[in-house]
Formats: structure tokens, sequence, C-alpha cells
């Protein structure tokens, strides 16, 4: 019966499309109940694939896969011989599983293709939102889940989930459309998504490309007529020009650490450098080494800067403070030093930083700041730090007229003592450093050494004097970029400590790109 | 689908996690399938969910029989008499008119498909014997 001439011409009927609803029935109702005959089902459709395989394939084409299989079992075999085998079996496993899948899923189109996302059906669902400020069809829209329909996000950040695990990212200024539970439209803005293997094929249009995700993490840009596509890990396929003008052809596989941008009215993509620091990809901030490291260290209190909508963070909590989300194009935060978020303050914007109106008491006569600093663009006199305020305060860290690092302290005889780094902040780029003051020097580090040192009596205590973070209190200096990873100690740090912090922190960042 | 397969390939590779290997490649197989049905087979009827789902984890479970199965069927067409062999990847050729192929071989429509539906299970048969002397 299994294996029955009747049943078996179902099967050449399945495969070329012509089977009947009545005859579908029979089919499946054995198939349900018959194992063998399942067996045979699938051996025969596997049959039928690899002949439609081997008949589309060119020479050239079969020599090519032949070369690639190869090269690639070669190379790896060269160190461990058994690694090739497996290697080359592996290629044949997955060509087998995508012809057998494509021969399986013969019609499922039919099924899983047609138009079901209704416009009340939600497509994606909001894990957090941080000051977000959404708008659907022109209408503010408060909803957790995100129907079928075009946004705006005029202010703040979201996180979304869509089906199959995958997790998106969006920064304001963004436009949208949420086209299924598959399918982004960016029109402008900057998203992240993030796709496990559940969700390969999320896909996200943009005017000028189309990019289709095989299992990564990966993030596109749109602005001004031109969309860039950073793939972080994984493998990403753009097919670039409008969606009614697309070729196969000219389709790109772009891999991991690669980036490209499609330009309207340019047929080729053009590589790019992959932006690490540009996309915030992460609202979560990790126990990393390198806060386990501060943790060490005693601090009296640690900004991490997460991506919170509840302000700026301390640990411990009692010295929280707010973060001023001012006015400006983006949102008050920016992708970190490590994963996670920093503190983002001037750039396009107005009225920002962080402000800590119950800080903890500078009272031991010395004191220690670490922090990371990134600067957007050239500035004069942008504050990282300070609690001055006219009479009172006892320290600041600012950029001075010749875009060097300098730290300002108050003694506790009235004199004010000033150290400056030895060389410019680079543009775009994370610089760690650290101020101490032991009561006898004032001491200025950066990247870990040493670069500034001068003499200065023990600080005048500040019990508290408010601190402001990227601006001072009557933000006239404002910082032009990100802070982050800020900490505040009582004594003064030593140079084994700082090279060491310093240490893990490279550690970190090589981990965490 | 091969060409994605073998860039895709070199990255997962290296990985020594079968499971994720395989979650992977599936998911990528569902997507290239569906990407090249969007355009051909829109009318096609398929198995329903069930159905699908215990043949496609069955397959996945005998993927290295089906593998071999495929590696036998090169020496099983060439076995194969030229114009036969001939016959049956033409009527596989992509973007092919089956009338005119089973005009070339100077039957009706009808009688082409099951010609080639005893084809099927003849080159069936063969790659069993092959992979049955492989021990397989």
């Amino acid at each position: 019966m299994s294996e029955s001439t009747e049943l078996r011409s179902l099967f050449a009927n399945y495969a070329s499309g012509e089977i009947t609803s009545d005859q579908l029935q029979i089919l499946e109702a054995a198939l349900r109940e018959d194992a063998i005959l399942r067996q045979a089902f699938i051996e025969y459709l596997n049959i039928d694939s690899a002949l439609g395989d081997l008949a589309a394939l060119t020479e050239s084409e079969v020599a090519e896969i032949e070369r690639e299989a190869a090269t690639v079992t070669s190379a790896k075999s060269l160190p461990n011989a058994v690694t090739g085998t497996r290697n080359g079996r592996r290629l044949q496993v997955l060509l087998a599983i995508l012809t057998i899948a494509a021969t399986l899923l013969v019609g499922a189109t039919w099924w899983i293709g047609r138009p079901v996302n209704r416009s009340f059906d939600p497509v994606a669902t909001l894990i957090t939102d941080v000051d977000a400020r959404l708008q659907r069809e022109g209408q503010a829209w408060r909803e957790r889940d995100l129907t079928v329909g075009s946004y705006e996000l005029q202010r703040g950040l979201l996180h979304l989930q869509f089906s199959g695990g995958v997790t998106v990212y969006l920064e304001a200024p963004a436009r949208f459309d949420a086209v299924s539970a598959r399918k982004v439209v960016l029109h402008s803005g900057r998203l992240s998504a993030h796709v496990p293997p559940e969700g390969v094929g999320f896909t996200v249009e943009t005017p000028e490309a189309e990019v289709v995700d095989f299992g990564t993490e990966f993030s596109v840009d749109v602005e001004g007529g031109a969309s860039e596509v950073h793939v972080f890990d994984g493998l990403v396929r753009v097919n670039p020009g409008a969606s009614n003008q697309r070729d196969a052809s000219r389709s790109v596989d772009v891999q991991a650490s690669q980036a490209v941008r499609i330009t309207d009215g340019v047929a080729e993509p053009e590589n790019i450098s992959i932006a690490t620091d540009r996309f915030i990809r992460n609202f979560e901030e990790p126990r990393l080494n390198y806060v386990r490291a501060v943790k060490r260290l005693l601090p009296l209190a640690h900004y991490r800067m997460p991506i919170r909508d509840r302000g700026l963070v301390s640990e411990p909590p009692e010295y929280s403070g707010v973060v001023l989300t001012g006015v400006g194009k983006r949102p008050p935060h920016a992708q970190g030093v490590f994963v996670g978020g920093s503190l983002r303050v001037g750039a396009d914007s107005t009225g920002r930083g962080g402000r800590v109106d119950s800080p903890p008491a500078l009272n031991t006569g010395q004191f220690s700041l670490t922090a990371f600093v990134y600067l957007e663009a050239p500035t004069q006199s942008g504050m990282v730090a300070t609690n001055w305020n006219g009479e009172r305060g006892n320290f600041a860290v600012f950029l001075n007229e010749n875009g060097m690092l300098q730290a300002a302290v108050r003694s506790n005889d009235g004199d004010v003592n000033f150290v400056a780094g030895s060389s410019s902040l680079s543009l775009k780029t994370w610089r760690h450093f650290v101020v101490t003051a032991s009561g006898e020097q004032l001491q200025l580090y950066e990247d870990g050494k040493l670069t500034a040192s001068a003499p200065s009596a023990s600080i005048a205590a500040s019990d508290s004097d408010t601190v402001w973070f990227g601006t001072n209190a009557k933000a006239t200096q404002v910082w032009d970029g990100r802070i982050d990873e800020l900490a505040l100690f009582n004594r003064a740090l030593i140079a084994e400590e700082i090279a060491a912090l310093y240490h893990t922190a490279q550690e970190e960042i090589a981990r965490s790109q | 689908m091969q060409g994605v397969a073998l860039v895709l390939w070199r990255k997962f590779a290296e990985l020594d996690d079968a499971d994720h290997f395989r979650r992977w490649a599936f998911g990528v197989a569902k997507h290239e399938a569906l990407a090249w049905l969007r355009d051909k087979a829109r009318d096609r009827v398929v198995l329903a969910e069930d159905v699908l789902q215990i043949v496609a984890r069955e397959s996945a479970k005998v993927e290295k029989r089906l593998s071999a199965q495929r590696e036998a069927l090169e020496s099983c067409l060439d076995k194969l008499p030229a114009e036969q062999r001939t016959m049956i990847l033409a009527a596989y050729s992509p973007d092919v008119s089956i009338q005119k192929v089973a005009g070339q071989s100077g039957r009706t429509v009808a009688a082409f498909y099951q010609w080639l539906h005893r084809m099927r299970v003849r080159l069936l048969d063969c790659t069993r014997q092959v992979l049955q002397a492989e021990g397989l």
C-alpha cells in the first residue's frame, strides 16, 4: 500500500502542481498515517528537486560551486583535515536542505503570501520606549501593538519586536511603514535589527534598496537620497533600486564588518567603512568587566549613562539625576563606548546634558573622576563635568582653547589649580581619561597614561553642589558629543589602578565590536 | 540558491553548534524558497500545514541520506540513454514550455507527464540501489 502506484502518481501530480483538491486530501490522509509513504514521498521530492537543480545549473555554475567547495575545504583542512571533511559534508547538507525545503514549500506562497495583514492586525509589539513620541497616520499612537500603517517617530527611541524573534531599534527622527510582521519600509532615519535564525528573511525596504536579512545584526541609515547598510554580524542581501526597479543581478551580499551606501540614481552600491559608533543597537548595559573594575575601586557614584526613560541613573541610586532632554534632532542618547548607551550632548541639540541635584559629598580633600568622552565636532570650552557655580563647587573638566582636556580644582586654600592634556582630542573617537587630586598633585591621565601633573593642595569640600554633565550651570559651555561611564571618587586613584582600568576597557571595546 | 548557500556556509562552517546551524539553514531555505516561489507558484496548492511540518521534520532527520541520494543521481542519469537524459533535463529547464518538450518527444502532455513520473521512479530506484551498495 505504502508505495502503491496510485499514490505514487499523486506524488507526481503534487510535484508538478497539477494535483486536484480531492487528490490532495487523499495524499494528505495517507501521509499523515504512513511513515513509509512519507519516506518515499520525501525521496521522490528529493529526486525531483535535484533534477531541477541539475537542469538549472550552467556548466560554469557547476564549476564555480565545485571550485568554491574545494577552496574552502582545502583552506579549512590545512590545520585540521577533519574540519575540512565536516565542512564539505555541511555544504552537501545545506544544499540538500535548501532544495528540499524549496520543493516542500511549493505552493506555500499561495498560503503564506496572501495579503493577510489587515490594517488592524498587529505586526510588531513595543518592548520598550525611551521618551518616544510616535504618530500613526498623523495621530498620536500610544498602543503597545503596532498595526499596519505609516508611522513617524518624532522624538526618542523605540525597541520593537517582530515575528521570528526579530527585534528592531528605531531612533528619532524616523518615518517608517509597518508593512507586515516581517517587513518594514524605512523612509528616513536609523534602524538597527537583530535577527535570529528563526527570523531569517526579515526585510527592510528603503527608497533606494531592499535589505533582506539572513540571520544577523545590521543597521540601516536613510537620509538625503541615500541608504547605508552596516552589517555587524552575519550577512544581509542588498537589492539596490526603488521597489519597482530592482534587478536581482545587481544584488550584493554584505557580510559582517562591511557596509555599503546606495545612492538614488547610482546603479552600483558603494563600499564604505562600517560605523560601529553611529547606531543605537542595545538599550541594555551589561555587567561588563570594566564595570566590575570600576566597582572594585569603590567609587562614590558611577553613571553608566544607560538608555532609560527615568533619568540619569547612578550606582548607588541615591545619587541619580536627570537627563536634560532639551530640544534636538536626535535623542539625548547615543551608542556608548561599549554595548549600551551614552549621554549625547550638543551636536544638533540645545539644552542638553545631565544634572545631579543630590550628588555625593566630596569632602576628603582628595578626588578622582574617570570617564570616556567622544567629540563629534571641533569645539571650544565644552564641559565634560563640573560642580562649579560661581563661588561654589570644587572641580571642572572641559576642553581648553587648544582642544585639549583640562581639569581645574579649587583648593581649600582658595587657589584654583589647572592641568591640561598633551594632545587635542581626535574627532569621533572615544578617549578614556582620569583626573586625580591627591592633596599634593593634580594629575590627568589619558588612555591609561599620565599626561599632565601640577602641584595642588587638598581640594575644598563640596557637600551638595549640583553636578552637571556635558554643560556648565549656565549652559554657556556645552560638550559636543558623548560622555560615558563617568565615575566619581573621594580618593586619588593611583597609576597602576588607572592603567589596569584602561587595559580592561580596551579588552571590553575589542569584545563589543 | 546555491550561491547564497556557499556564502552563508563559509561563515557557519566555523560553527560547532550543529543545532544552530540547522535552525539557521532552515530559516534561509524557507526564505529562499518563498522568495523564489513568490513569482512562480502563486496558483499552486500545498499540503496541509500539519503534514508539511511532519515531512519537513523527517526530511531533516534523513538529510545525510538525501544528500547521498542527490550525489548518486548524477551517475544514475548517466546510465540512461542520452536521448532520455536530455529529455528529462529539458523538461526541468527553467522557463521551459512543457507542451514544447512533450511535442518534441512525440507525446501528448498527459503522456509526457506520465513518462516523466516513470523516469523519476526509475531514477529513485537506481539511487536506492547505489545507496544500498554503499551501505547507506
